[in-house]
């Protein structure tokens, strides 16, 4: 059973439709990358989930049930739009959030010790939030969400204002979560974060669902027809090739219209062309991104 | 229920954890104490510069009628004239020879009854306060001298029980020292609902527009319903508004008495506690009135300075009543006074005041409290619907337009 489900969600606000059909599934221990551009109906999706907006038509089901506050309280939930309490300590702060979580007392403020501490945030504890710099202020967002050890994540833009080290902390939380069975929803545009992180991809634009699989399947999918090799030798004037030109270290070939990657490799092997690496390319998601857009017409 | 009481204890705990609210409320207790020390070390003194400073115009003289015989044969002090009966001292004030006249009831031995029959008693009382010392005096000395019988004594103690009336027979104008502490309580629980109502709404009012501005607003809304915030919330600042209230009163409960004591006049008068259930209905709905307006005003808005100004076009008509209070005091059951203590924004304090000035008209105030208590709910039903909405719009304040459709759902 997905461990969050939505089926043909609108949502419109006065004369604007801000999500005009989107349908999707995460199951328990993948990661689902939320993509889109700016204006294309992501947030309002999972405010949608959250509860926070309630949508016109459609289902959201969690755990296969009717979303409830007490089932919705489950859910670790890092908002793009969030902040802190102003003027009171960290740990309170954090405590305050796990304790609307449904967490006792006592366990919100050891469970926000804990996770501060493991964000390397447990000298800022007693300090007060005002005195948080934007980065360290982020991942005390991120010890909240994480407070109540939640089987559903739902982060959008986690990584903004932290700097790599911060960053990597947080992608091997995400992992270490995926693999306790967690179900998370990444939305972000580091696209290069979502081809190492996400399992699949849902990408939203228009208010519509417009790609949606397996990240290395999508990418297959999108992918020009070219081939990436490796070759410590000299490679110029391939036949079926119409552009060759160096790229980090390899050859990235474009190859003509009905030109098959089995004829460019044949002729090298015939060449006698040292073969490192040989491989179909693949579309950066980037790539896919910006093709997708396109197609769907989205005015980002 | 559990998450409203989680967010009023969070609201509590910050607004109590505050130092403008520490300091406002320890300002009260503090200034009671000074005021006790001082008025205990610096009493007679005090006292004494008081006196002088409310008997700045020497009285002509009173008249006496001594129907009790108490004084008869005794040589009265100067400024005190004995008249045969009441219509002849009467003659005597209406010609302005005296300033009033005093009537030993005939009782008096038993009942220390002493009527003073004036038409001037002064602003405050002070004319009242001149002549109760002088037959006060009068008295004390004829009774040691006759060599009372002890049952007399505590007559001695405490010689005269005044029952002031004006020349008609009506209740003297002005405000007499009784009429002062009838309406203490209601004066001070207007006093009480201006500092705490506006502290507690104005508390809230930050809070909602900070979690608006700092954005933690949609995390604290996925685990908790708007309702369940906005009851947590009114919840939260009510009790600590409560916590002011007790911390003011109860200090205040141990030290007045010690403070009376300290003057002659005053210290057998008691707060009319009569009209106490009034009081706090008039605070306790207020409040809720108010805090349902702040909490629409601070989910319309962006910022807490913007959620300021227009709280400000909010709290310049509940004040309305302070400033005509003159008038109020003037007619407590007038058209204006009525009027104020009817509309919803203006009767909180308009129908404290009304209290405060010894309305008599039980009917108007109970329609003022009903208006309230009618307005209340619709307020706070208001305040749900725009909240919800209210409260993700960032960035612009929410139109008149968006509030009406908010409202309509």
């Amino acid at each position: 059973m997905p461990a969050l489900e939505i089926q043909g969600l609108r949502k419109s606000f006065a004369d604007v439709t801000a999500v005009r059909d989107v349908s999707l599934t995460v199951e328990p221990g993948e990661i689902l990358g939320l993509l889109g551009p700016n204006g294309a109906g992501k947030t309002t999706t999972i405010r949608a989930v959250m509860g926070i907006v309630a949508p016109d038509a459609g289902d959201i089901r969690i755990h296969g049930q009717t979303p409830t506050i007490d089932l919705r309280r489950r859910i670790g939930y890092l908002p793009e739009e969030r902040g802190l309490h102003r003027g009171v300590r960290t740990l309170d702060a954090v405590e305050y959030l796990g304790r609307l979580k449904g967490l006792g007392r006592a366990q919100a403020r050891y469970r926000a010790e804990s996770w501060l501490g493991r964000l390397d945030l447990g000298e800022a504890t007693s300090r007060k939030t005002d005195g948080l710099s934007r980065g360290m202020a982020q991942k005390a967002q991120i010890a909240a969400t994480l407070l109540t050890d939640p089987d559903i994540l739902i982060l959008d833009e986690p990584t903004q204002n932290l700097d790599p080290i911060n960053v990597k902390l947080l992608l091997d939380i995400i992992r270490e979560r995926r693999d306790a069975g967690a179900a998370i929803v990444i939305s972000t545009h580091v696209m290069s974060q979502v081809e190492d992180l996400a399992d699949r991809i849902h990408l939203i634009a228009d208010g519509r669902g417009v790609v949606e699989g397996r990240v290395a399947d999508v990418r297959r999918a999108y992918a020009p027809n070219a081939v990436r090799f490796v070759s410590p030798d000299r490679v110029a004037d391939l036949p079926g090739v119409a552009e060759l030109r160096e790229e980090d270290g390899a050859y990235y070939a474009v190859l003509a219209d009905g030109v098959a990657p089995e004829t460019v490799l044949r002729e090298l092997v015939q060449r006698g062309v040292r073969i490192d690496r040989f491989e179909r390319a693949l579309a950066s998601l980037n790539d896919v991104f910006i093709q997708a857009v396109r197609e769907a017409g989205h005015d980002a | 229920m559990r998450n409203a009481a989680v967010v009023a204890a969070w609201e509590l705990r910050r607004t109590i954890g505050r130092k403008g609210f520490l300091i406002s409320t320890a300002t009260v207790p503090v200034l009671l104490l000074i005021a006790v020390l001082v008025f205990v070390i610096f009493g007679d003194r005090i006292g004494a510069a008081a006196a002088e400073a409310t008997t700045s115009e020497p009285a002509d003289g009173y008249g006496l009628i001594d129907q009790a015989g108490v004084l008869e044969g005794r040589e009265l002090p100067p400024g005190l004239e004995r008249f045969a009966d009441e219509a002849a001292a009467r003659a005597s004030l209406s010609q302005g020879d005296v300033d009033g006249y005093f009537v030993i009831d005939a009782d008096y031995l038993a009942s220390g009854d002493v009527r003073y029959v004036a038409d001037d008693f002064g602003t405050f009382g002070e004319r009242e306060g001149d002549a109760r010392r002088v037959i006060r005096s009068v008295l004390l000395v004829a009774l040691l001298e006759a060599h009372v019988a002890p049952e007399i004594a505590p007559r001695i103690q405490q010689p005269v029980a005044l029952h002031a009336e004006s020349v008609d027979g009506s209740p003297p104008r002005g405000f007499g020292a009784g009429v002062i502490f009838d309406s203490v309580v209601p004066y001070v629980a207007a006093i009480l609902f201006m500092i705490v109502v506006f502290t507690s709404a104005g508390y809230l009012l930050e809070g909602v527009s900070e979690e608006k501005e700092t954005r933690v607003i949609e995390v604290v809304l996925s685990s908790v319903t708007p309702d369940q915030l906005l009851l947590g919330k009114i919840a939260g600042q009510a009790i600590a508004g409560l916590t002011q209230l007790l911390a003011w009163v109860l200090p205040a409960l141990a030290l007045v008495p010690v403070l009376l004591a300290q003057f002659d006049d005053l210290g057998d008068l008691t707060f009319n506690l009569a009209v106490l259930p009034l009081a706090l209905a008039y605070l306790l709905l207020g409040y809720l009135l108010f805090a349902a307006f702040y909490a629409t005003v601070g989910s319309m808005t962006t910022t807490f300075k913007e959620s300021q100004q227009l709280a400000a076009y909010l709290i310049l008509p509940s004040i309305v009543p302070f400033m005509l209070s003159a008038f109020i005091q003037g007619d407590p059951d007038g058209m204006l006074a009525v009027a104020l203590s009817w509309i919803p924004i203006t009767a909180p304090v308009g129908g404290l005041l009304r209290v405060a000035a010894g309305s008599q008209d039980t009917l108007s105030l109970a329609v003022s409290v009903g208006i309230l208590a009618v307005c209340v709910p619709i307020g706070l039903w208001i305040s749900t619907r725009v909240f919800r909405i209210g409260l993700l719009v960032y960035g612009r304040r929410l139109r008149l337009g968006d509030v009406v459709r908010a409202v309509r759902g």
